[in-house]
């Protein structure tokens, strides 16, 4: 197995690992950690590129660096609800450009 | 009985500095911080007050970053890799009290480390979104001890700005005498 390989594997094991101890903290932590939790799973998810570079993908990338500076807005419910508004309305022109594109899987 | 009188005085703004410029870091620089710094944080938490003096508390002290790592899988609220970890258990074998009673004491020790670590020059962050039956199962802490904060601990790379605060004329919504 190439250490690529064996590393996107290790990365793999750490996002599995995350989101179920994130789904068990959902049931008592704050509402806002729900959302938080998912935002902080997307960029692990993101970060996978690095092992396997077939996968890299600008648009994820970009998503990835704007949320990892945002994540502090967690602090400030409303706050952060604009901030993950905005984003889904970069994800939707980025859904309708590769769609006009026909970039996406039928 | 100490005699109050005999202590040496402290000035009443050097406390009010802890307080006001502590700051939850969640960035550190890259050095160690050795376990006897860490258990002068326990000092410090040793003589938090405690509902009947029950002293609900044992702490485990982590600075092997191997296993920081590994309690990180499986801590969702630990954003950065600290150089060192305290887990604050609550010693069920002194549970002798209600639940939230004895969770305000656990506050209350972390809230000593958390300043004395700031009078230390250390940062540190409190940390309560983590799998407590998986911090537990992976330290292979005895059944009565049940891990329900953690407060990571380094030198600050990275300081944040004073969150906003409450004005005072909010929280205080009863006034009487004086």
């Amino acid at each position: 197995m190439s250490s690529e390989v064996e590393r996107a594997r290790e990365h793999l094991f750490e996002i599995a690992c995350f989101l179920i101890s994130s789904a068990r903290g959902c049931f008592r932590e704050p509402k806002a950690y729900g959302p938080l939790r998912l935002l902080q799973a997307f960029m692990m998810v993101a970060d996978l590129p690095k092992y396997v570079e077939e996968l890299k993908d600008e648009f994820i990338e970009r998503m990835r660096d704007e949320i990892s500076k945002n994540l502090i807005l967690v602090l400030d419910e409303r706050k952060f609800e604009e901030f993950i508004s905005k984003l889904n309305v970069e994800v939707a022109r980025e859904v309708k450009k590769r769609f006009r594109r026909g970039l996406l899987p039928s | 009985m100490v005699d109050i009188g005999k202590l040496d005085p402290i000035d009443p703004s050097d406390i009010l500095k802890v307080i006001r410029e502590r700051r939850s870091i969640r960035a550190y620089k890259d050095e160690e911080v050795p376990i006897d710094v860490l258990k002068s944080l326990v000092e410090a938490a040793r003589w938090a007050p405690s509902a009947g003096n029950l002293q609900p508390w044992k702490f485990v002290l982590i600075t092997d970053r191997r296993l920081i790592r590994a309690v990180r899988m499986i801590s969702p609220g630990m954003l950065s890799e600290p150089p060192a970890l305290l887990v604050i258990c609550h010693d069920m074998s002194r549970a002798r009290l209600s639940r939230d009673l004895q969770l305000m004491d656990l506050g209350a020790a972390m809230q000593n480390i958390l300043l004395y670590a700031h009078a230390l020059g250390l940062g540190a962050c409190p940390i309560g979104s983590f799998s407590q039956e998986g911090v537990a199962e992976l330290l292979e802490l005895p059944g009565e001890m049940k891990p329900v904060l953690m407060i990571a601990v380094g030198k600050p790379s990275d300081v944040p700005p004073p969150p906003r605060r409450l004005p005072l004329d909010e929280l205080v919504i009863g006034v009487h005498g004086g």
